[in-house]
């Protein structure tokens, strides 16, 4: 159970001793589970510095948070209720960010961990250089380079995803899918463990988005793993999954049918060449 | 959609020279840029910047200066006090002290004097003989630079001076250059740039001893910058209170080279357009090569100089509609290019091919305010490099007035919107819209321009209106017949319902924010402003000392999730909400007050109390949020 510490960001520096972002981490040390910071205007490392192992620290923030938010978070949880700006989550390790609209740059550098849900969209290159087990949900799309050098195992067996749904809400909240769910011309280029979930039905990702990627059967496996994480965006969003995922120009399809699994390129070809480089 | 087609028609000359022929004859009326045989022309120290700040906003009425200095303030973290400035275009008549003739007609020449008693030499030497001066004098600054907060090196004197070219002057240059296919602007506007390439050459790229340069030459736009932040260029020099349409600035993080001057700092100057820059160039040197074979010649020593250069050479020497600029500049790759129509496929390929090693490579994202003729108003133009690797965030709010942001930082677009809010209620503290541009894609051209255009064809009027369109021309615009709330006005007392209140009462006691935010989205079509605030304030006033968990909880719901919202703009309703969340929180109890204080479950803290924070005590109750 939780008491709250409301900071009033007004009068901070945007960074550096005298930030509130600061001032957080010395709350925090003196017991406060809860802190919301409001009137920000642009201060970094939002929810970040607390240390190891912050199970049980909650962190709201309002207005305008700044670069870096959530960076190296290990086990707290964020939610942020705007749109968020650049460097996003980097090396987060454990805990749980929402985000209530964007995100920007580079969103997820180097993330080890963490369940992540985005409202809207991720600007260039989130998730590079990711690693290990972090599942993110992004429902809008991103502008190109996702999952660059991704390095996370195997999602059916504990490694990372992302799912990108490619919708947008409307101006009367009506769940409207983008014409190209992923508009870029680079997916999961470089990687070499993981995979994404690409909401699909109508099969406009192609092979040339994939520089070292490739298509596989979405199996009923890939569903039973996506399924809780598509229930809490659903629980935190409202996009729901038969309604507004599932339904498909106003018929309801097979989770196979609308989703689309991209993971690095196992060719038995490459990994021959690839071993015999040091001939 | 339009989409422009490179024909003979729209290049922007009037007396249809071919490009090509366009292109030579520029080449040639420059070729006393050329150093001398065996001297150096190339700079062997260019200056690279890091992760600067950059902001520009564009708006259907002028606004004062101290509207762009809210968000340089809120980047002040992005520059390090080594260079800063801003541009002005779209000025008006009366703040300038002119005619509206003469600002439309006579270029605005802004001379900074590193050595005040360059003056004279310069007047009659550079402006005498070539010029009649319809207006000019030192621009007013404070009294004392040490007055200016941050501001450790005092800024130069700055000569305005409003020109216009003599005729036998233009004619005998028109003649020696070999000008005379050119329109009678087009040969203006040139004779105007070498004078002031000579001027530079003459009083600050050729000396040791730094002694005056140009800091612009366009019509109806003009460019300050100093060593310093560039909020201080606008204190300094008074500015204040001076009005435009289109302003941009930028805060200045060099990462290496000689900085130690105003010269350095951006805005840089084309012809006509003030650009802002934040990156660094990996392929300064090939820019600048490719600038040298078109008579062109850096004498700043940085990268954001070379990139204006090749929009202006871009416009002017190939007559470049705006489309093919970007083009030349972020070129279209990949899977986007080929997802192109076929003639536009046709069409870029010729302009990768003939300028892809003059595209800049490596992490660029440009800001630059346009002035065009008077029929044609004023541009803010955003780009970013096709591999996206720096920061950008555009913004539109529309309404009686509109205004459109570009910035490196969400944050700051926001910190414009509040300052400009706060002066007039026309204007909301929360954007219409806010997105990302894709660079060099098919989609949006990795670019966005906020045209600036009279409403009855020539701005004689001053009235004037704004679009948006992307790289393409296609637009963007908000959702149509909804209005923006009067925020300044408190709303009416009949706006009280019954049915609210006791919807409100009854939530709280069955302790049900889910239900609340579906009541309250159900109705919401329906509500009108008044309403909506008078439900806000009775939420909050029920729940603030009560039950403030509630309170933020609902309001929280309300402001997150997406819903319909009839004639209401969503920013408007979201300016309500978060206006009730902070009335909420300001009415919970400082960290440090002690006593019975209700429902404790909150403690609030500031920066004048943040020297009391302690731990939260027994008799505080836990929160359900």
């Amino acid at each position: 159970m939780k008491k709250t510490l409301l900071i009033d960001a007004r009068g901070f520096s945007p960074e550096g001793a005298n930030c509130d972002a600061r001032l957080a981490i010395e709350a925090y040390n003196v017991g406060w589970k809860h802190l919301i910071h409001y009137n920000s205007r642009g201060t970094r490392f939002h929810a970040a510095g607390f240390g190891p192992s912050t199970e049980g620290l909650r962190v709201d923030c309002y207005d305008n948070p700044g670069d870096y938010l959530g960076s190296g978070m290990d086990g707290l949880e964020v939610y942020v209720h705007c749109n968020a700006q650049d460097q996003l989550g980097q090396i987060t390790k454990k805990g749980k960010l929402v985000v209530y609209g964007d995100v920007g740059q580079t969103f997820l550098y180097g993330a080890k961990g963490g369940e992540i849900y985005v409202l809207g969209n991720a600007a260039g290159r989130p998730m590079i250089n990711a690693v290990g087990s972090l599942k993110a949900i992004i429902n809008g799309t991103a502008l190109d380079f996702l999952a660059e050098s991704f390095m996370a195992g195997d999602p059916l067996n504990g490694g990372g995803f992302a799912i990108v749904n490619g919708v947008e809400l409307d101006e009367n909240g009506r769940v409207v899918p983008f014409v190209l769910p992923y508009p870029g011309s680079n997916l999961l280029s470089l990687a070499s463990g993981g995979a994404i979930y690409v909401r699909d039905p109508h099969r406009t990702l192609v092979e040339e988005q994939l520089n070292g990627g490739a298509f596989y059967a979405f199996k009923p496996e890939d569903w039973k793993l996506l399924l809780p994480y598509l229930r809490e965006n659903e629980r935190l969003f409202d996009i729901q999954i038969e309604r507004d995922l599932l339904t498909v120009d106003g018929v309801l399809k097979t989770p196979r049918e609308v989703y689309r699994k991209v993971a690095p390129s196992t060719d038995k070809e490459i990994q021959a060449e690839l071993e015999g480089m040091g001939d | 959609m339009t989409r422009n087609l490179y024909t003979p028609s729209n290049i922007q000359s009037s007396r249809r020279v071919s490009p090509h022929s366009r292109a030579e004859i520029y080449e040639e009326a420059r070729t006393h840029f050329r150093p001398e045989p065996g001297r150096e022309w190339f700079p062997s120290s260019p200056e690279a910047e890091g992760g600067c700040g950059v902001t520009g906003f564009a708006c259907s009425i002028p606004v004062g200066g101290r509207h762009i200095y809210e968000p340089s303030i809120q980047m002040r973290n992005r520059g390090n006090g080594k260079g800063g400035g801003i541009a002005a275009c779209g000025l008006v008549p009366e703040d300038m002290g002119v005619s509206r003739s003469v600002l439309d007609e006579d270029y605005i020449l802004q001379i900074a004097l590193l050595d005040p008693n360059a003056r004279g030499e310069v007047e009659k030497n550079c402006i005498e003989p070539f010029f009649n001066v319809d207006q000019g004098g030192m621009i007013p600054t404070v009294d004392d630079y040490r007055d200016i907060p941050l501001l450790d090196i005092q800024p130069p004197d700055v000569a305005r001076y409003f020109v216009k070219a003599k005729p036998e002057a233009l004619e005998r240059f028109a003649e020696e250059k070999g000008l005379k296919n050119l329109s009678d602007r087009e040969i203006e506007d040139e004779f105007v740039f070498q004078n002031s390439f000579q001027l530079n050459q003459q009083y600050y790229a050729s000396l040791g001893e730094k002694r005056a340069f140009v800091l612009s030459h366009a019509r109806n736009l003009l460019i300050i910058k100093i060593v310093g932040y560039a909020e201080a260029a606008v204190q300094y020099y008074r500015m204040p209170d001076m009005r435009a349409h289109v302003w941009i600035a930028h805060q200045r993080y060099p990462t290496r080279g000689r900085v130690w001057h105003p010269g350095g700092a951006h805005p840089f100057i084309g012809m006509n357009e003030a650009l802002v820059h934040n990156g660094d160039f990996a392929n300064y040197h090939s820019v600048s090569e490719y600038l040298a074979q078109h008579n062109l010649f850096p004498q700043f020593l940085t990268d954001t100089e070379v990139s204006v250069l090749l929009f202006d050479l871009f416009n002017r020497t190939y007559g470049y509609p705006t489309e093919y600029i970007i083009e030349a500049l972020a070129p279209t790759t990949e899977l986007d290019f080929d997802r192109l129509p076929a003639d536009k496929r046709r069409i870029y390929r010729h302009i990768q091919a003939s300028h892809i090693h003059a595209s800049p490579d490596g992490p660029w994202f440009f800001i630059i305010a346009r002035s065009l003729d008077p029929a044609k108003g004023f541009q803010l133009v955003g780009i970013t490099d096709t591999a996206m690797l720096r920061p950008q965030v555009f913004a539109l709010q529309e309404g009686e007035v509109s205004i459109g942001l570009i910035c490196s930082e969400k944050q700051a677009i926001d910190a414009t919107l509040a300052s400009l809010a706060k002066e007039d209620s026309r204007f909301t503290p929360v954007a219409d819209q806010y997105w990302n541009a894709r660079g060099g894609s098919y989609t949006n051209g990795g670019a966005f321009l906020f045209h600036i255009t009279p409403k009855n064809g020539d701005g004689t009027n001053g009235q004037y209106e704004m679009r948006v369109t992307n790289k393409f021309g296609e637009s963007v615009t908000t959702a149509p017949g909804q209005t923006h709330c009067d925020l300044s006005s408190a709303p009416t007392v009949s706006a009280k319902n019954e049915e609210d209140k006791a919807k409100i009462e009854r939530a709280i006691k069955e302790n049900d924010p889910v239900g609340l935010y579906t009541y309250f989205r159900d109705l919401i079509v329906e509500m009108d402003y008044d309403r909506l605030r008078w439900f806000v304030d009775e939420l909050v006033d029920q729940t603030a000392k009560k039950k403030p968990s509630f309170g933020i909880e609902a309001l929280t719901l309300c402001m997150d999730r997406r819903y319909p919202t009839g004639d209401k703009k969503r920013s408007s309703i979201y300016s309500i909400l978060r206006n009730g969340l902070e009335t909420l929180f300001e009415r919970q109890h400082l960290c440090h007050e002690t006593g019975n204080n209700g429902d404790s479950t909150h403690r609030r803290i500031t920066w004048d109390t943040r020297d009391r924070l302690r731990g939260p005590e027994g008799n505080e109750k836990n929160s359900s949020h």
